[in-house]
């Protein structure tokens, strides 16, 4: 992985990485990948994707309403509100 | 210019779902909330909380692929779309990647009598984002924004055309079928000023002959089915145009403003997006038994095709079947006028003159308008009996409409009913013949044509209560004495 790779990881995750960081961290995660890279080695042939780690599906439930009734609690873990709203920063 | 040219138009809808309830929680869809009332940990993506499906959301699904022909998916699973945006408070929109519930379907689109089929490459199940409200008077001079979660995770089904369609008038074909389909399923409100049915349009243009495809620009913005249409047409127009002069085109997504009836570029693609597409780890994948699809299969509403037929059978022409099997409120109100007068066409003539003008200058629609079908049946079962006359018949109309009154009750209270005595009529006559010696010579002096405005004289003097063709027998008989 380059310094270039990390930085544009780092970008589209929208994570602040400083000075020189991307060179070590190029350097770690590439020993990460090669590592985990021995995973190649197994055949796959045949084998679907693991989309889900537990053997489970259909999971659902009926369409039935019902309301959280928390409002104050949702909007006290946000940074800044205002009359009911999350206030971000303003977009373009 | 245009027969050098060919456009190529693929279409991507949006429609909202009626569900009660959000697609991976329980919180209620509903409008015009209080902000971020209906909201909770798993909307408003707090950490650590786990979305369910909801089942109704993949039966709407199976219901609208089985009537755009597509075939339903035996496996299906769900994905995030990662990205950062105000609106999406878990950061990733939760959508489906290569195995969606529904694809390969086709509609077959009538414009103007031009039959043609448009591929459906598929439909998958997401969920909606929230609303942001600008600060300030708009979006430049803002200083942020007021983000309400309230829609986040509304279910959405996204039907994604091939590019099949070759003109602006195919797409808004498209677009009207698709959404009588959508109606006639009852899985939404369909209402696309309100945003419950959104489209983009993915538009290119390449020399008529040539196979390969030019440069695809995509058009969001498009609020009203007018405005795909005028927003297609401006954008094929643009691009031509361009080829011709030989200025660049871009990959590129455009909006349109109405206001100016043009599309402006939003953002280029340099830096094109990555979604990072990944399976949602928290949504185990779906199988969906045959006996499952079957059993949507058995319960699916008369679509408007086959609804159209059956008018047809009824005895209305082509014409007028198309029109009303085009909105089901439109059909289910013929429907219900029919199952109590079985007279197809005099049925069509007023939902589809008086009734449907009414209706628009009031901004009504069938489904709520004031003259219901037993009050049409009644005015209808008037004039065929010759009650009323087709000209009072109007005027009952109207004021049935205005006041929700049973056409028998305004009949009896205003007095309207046809005069077909032949002595009241005799007697009037009479009177409108001692008035207007002159038409009278003229009559007798061989110019026929002045027993209309005796005619009209007479109608005149009853007040329109008279029966035209008696007044008329009777003023030949009375004047050829
Ligand atoms: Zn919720």
């Amino acid at each position: 992985m380059t310094p270039e790779q990390v930085e544009r990881a780092a970008k589209i995750a929208m994570i602040q990485i400083g000075e020189g960081e991307a060179e070590i961290l190029a350097k770690e995660l590439t020993e990460i990948i090669d590592y985990v890279s021995m995973v190649k080695d197994v055949d796959t042939e045949g084998v679907p994707p693991t989309i889900h780690v537990l053997p489970i599906s259909n999971v659902m439930r009926e369409d039935e309403a019902s309301s959280f009734g928390n409002r104050e609690g949702l909007l006290s873990q946000a940074p800044e509100t205002e009359n009911g709203h999350f206030k971000v920063p303003r977009i373009i | 210019m245009y027969d050098k040219y060919q456009p190529v138009i693929g279409l991507e809808v949006h429609v909202e779902l009626k569900t009660k309830s959000k697609i991976f929680c329980t919180c209620p869809v509903a409008f015009g909330c209080e902000p971020n009332t209906n909201v909770c940990p798993v909307c408003g993506g707090l950490p650590g909380s786990l979305p369910v499906l909801n089942k109704e959301v993949v039966n709407m699904a199976i219901k609208l692929g089985l009537a755009v022909n597509c075939q339903i998916a035996e496996y299906t699973d769900f994905y995030r779309k990662n990205y950062f945006y105000p609106d999406l408070p878990s950061n990733y929109q939760i959508t489906q990647g290569d195995d969606p519930i529904c694809a390969k379907g086709h509609l077959e689109v009538d414009t103007d009598g031009v039959k043609t089929k448009v591929g459906i490459t598929r439909i998958h199940m997401e969920e909606d984002a929230g609303k942001l409200v600008h600060s300030g008077d708009t979006i430049s001079t803002s200083q942020y924004a007021m983000a309400d979660f309230n829609r986040t995770g509304t279910p959405l089904l996204e039907i994604v055309s091939e590019p099949d369609i070759r003109s602006a008038a195919e797409a808004r074909a498209y677009l009207e079928q698709l959404k009588a389909i959508v109606e006639y399923l009852d899985i939404s409100d369909c209402k696309m000023e309100e945003g419950s049915l959104r489209c983009d349009a993915n538009i290119s243009v390449m020399p008529k002959g040539s196979d390969v495809y030019g440069t695809r620009v995509e058009v969001k913005n498009l609020n009203s089915f007018k405005a795909v249409q005028k927003a297609i047409e401006y954008e094929i127009y643009r691009q031509m145009c361009a080829l011709e002069d030989g200025t660049p085109l871009y990959q590129e997504t455009r909006t349109w403003d109405d206001g100016k009836g043009v599309t402006l570029s939003m953002r280029s693609k340099e830096s094109a997006q990555d979604y990072r597409y990944f399976p949602d780890p928290n949504l185990p994948p779906v199988y969906v038994s045959r006996e499952w699809v079957d059993g949507i299969r058995e319960s699916l509403p008369e679509m408007p095709k086959e609804r159209k037929a059956r008018l047809i059978e009824l005895g209305l022409p082509e014409y007028d079947a198309k029109i009303i099997t085009s909105s089901k409120a439109m059909a289910d109100y013929f429907d219900a006028c029919y199952e109590k007068y079985q007279e197809a066409k005099a049925i069509s003539n007023w939902m589809m003159g008086d009734l449907s003008a009414a209706l628009n200058s009031a901004g009504q629609d069938f489904k709520n308008s004031p003259v219901t079908p037993d009050m049409l049946v009644e005015l209808l079962k008037f004039i065929a009996d010759d009650t009323i006359s087709g000209k009072i018949a109007k005027t009952v109309f109207e004021e049935a409409f205005q006041t929700g009154k049973a056409p028998g009750e305004i009949v009896k209270e205003k007095g309207l009913v046809q005069i077909k005595d032949t002595g009241a009529i005799g007697e009037m006559v009479d009177q409108v013949i001692a008035a207007n010696p002159q038409s009278v010579t003229d009559y007798q002096a061989g110019k026929k044509q002045a027993i209309g405005f005796l005619v009209g004289q007479v109608m005149k003097l009853s007040q329109g209560k008279a029966n035209p063709g008696m007044v008329n027998k009777l003023l030949q008989e009375k004047l050829s004495e």
